[in-house]
């Protein structure tokens, strides 16, 4: 049962002949979590920041107007203005936030791909020092799916971040008019009404789409997880070979 | 008390628990799919319900108040049942962590009887050496 799953024999590495070294993924996974963390910080907080200093002063100057002046504004005006900014932005941010969300996730799947490099490389090094031939844990199902759940979800992300630009754009167009005037006489298949439509129904699958780019990178995640598990358990294993004499 | 022997066996094949943590894994990822499902179907709804002009809309035409009320409706559950599947994930996490500190327990006591068995071996090899 064990014998399956273990990779017998040394394997190749820098330096030492028979020295372990950390995969080519976890040697970028170690370079990557801090920019990614990083930056997944800043977006969130350029988030907070527009939503403070953008957005609410936009929301609080158009709902200084009462609603009869709001619906007659016509398109140019400041209060047209306010709406078309307050519309656009809210079909963005959030878009933006769930990225700086993933880029977050996306780091702690980099470091926890980090931490499988360092229990491989002590690993190898606590056999060599024990005298043993260093043998290293084949590489497991979940050690394949989790990079791969990762980049999916990231792909998935700025995708959505994309729509979501798309539909800011969308909702700019839509709301740069007249409520009173053109939007609420807006004829039926006039472009005024498919731009509505386009909206609404983009939002409505655009919000779920961005919650299985996170649980795609919570997937990764847990299976990076259960990879370090696997690893501790094969690590115990060999201690215990060892100790009962085999090389 | 433990034993070399009794630790090797423990730590066999996979921990037992695992597979309750893919199972949690696997059914919260399939909630978020079943919830993108959903919301393309109030997509379609909506690009219905919008495509008509206001005056339609509010007079609640045969078939539109259905559309209006079935987008509301849905949206009172599906927002919680996104939260439902992200609360899923975070009990698959976890159960993998109560592994890990479970795990790393027994390589702690793996490391204690072995250790003295294989330095004492190497000890023994070295002093007939000499």
């Amino acid at each position: 049962m064990a014998t399956q799953i273990m990779t017998r024999g040394p394997i190749s590495a820098s330096g030492e002949p028979d020295a372990v070294d950390m995969t080519p993924m976890q040697k970028m996974a170690r370079l990557m979590w801090v920019p990614f963390t990083a930056m997944g910080v800043m977006i969130v907080g350029i988030a907070f920041l527009i939503g403070l200093f953008s957005l609410t002063p936009t929301i609080s100057d158009y709902f200084d107007n009462s609603k009869v002046d709001r619906e007659a504004a016509v398109a140019g005006s400041d209060i047209v203005d306010d709406r078309t900014s307050i519309e656009s932005t809210k079909a963005w941010l959030p878009g933006f936030k769930f990225l700086g969300l993933g880029m977050m996730l996306g780091g702690i799947t980099f470091l926890l791909a980090t931490i499988i490099g360092n229990l491989r490389v002590a690993g190898g090094n606590i056999q060599r020092a024990l005298g043993a031939t260093p043998q290293v844990l084949k590489k497991p199902m979940t050690g394949h799916l989790f990079p791969m759940l990762m980049m999916m979800g990231m792909m998935v992300l700025v995708f959505t971040f994309g729509a979501s630009i798309w539909l800011a754009v969308q909702a700019n167009d839509y709301w740069d008019h007249s409520i009173a005037t053109e939007l609420n006489t807006a004829a039926a298949g006039s472009s005024l009404l498919d731009d509505l439509s386009t909206i609404q129904a983009t939002g409505a699958w655009l919000t779920p789409l961005k919650f299985v780019g996170m649980a795609l990178l919570f997937s990764g995640i847990a299976l990076a997880l259960a990879t370090i598990v696997q690893v501790l358990r094969f690590q115990a294993r060999r201690l215990v070979e060892i100790a009962g004499g085999s090389d | 008390m433990a034993t070399l022997d009794g630790i090797g066996r423990a730590m066999a094949g996979q921990h037992p628990s695992l597979k309750w943590a893919y199972l949690l894994i696997a059914a919260a990822l399939m909630i978020e799919m079943v919830v993108l499902g959903v919301g393309i179907t109030v997509a379609v709804l909506a690009d219905d319900y919008y495509g008509h002009t206001k005056a339609l809309r509010d007079a609640g035409e045969a078939g539109l108040l259905s559309d209006l009320g079935a987008i509301e409706a849905i949206g009172g559950w599906l927002e919680p049942l996104k939260f439902l599947g992200l609360a899923i994930f975070f009990a698959g996490i976890a159960v993998v962590l109560a592994i890990i500190i479970k795990t790393l327990q027994t390589r702690g006591q793996a490391m204690e009887l072995a250790l003295p068995q294989i330095l004492g071996k190497r000890g023994n090899a070295t002093a007939e050496e000499a």
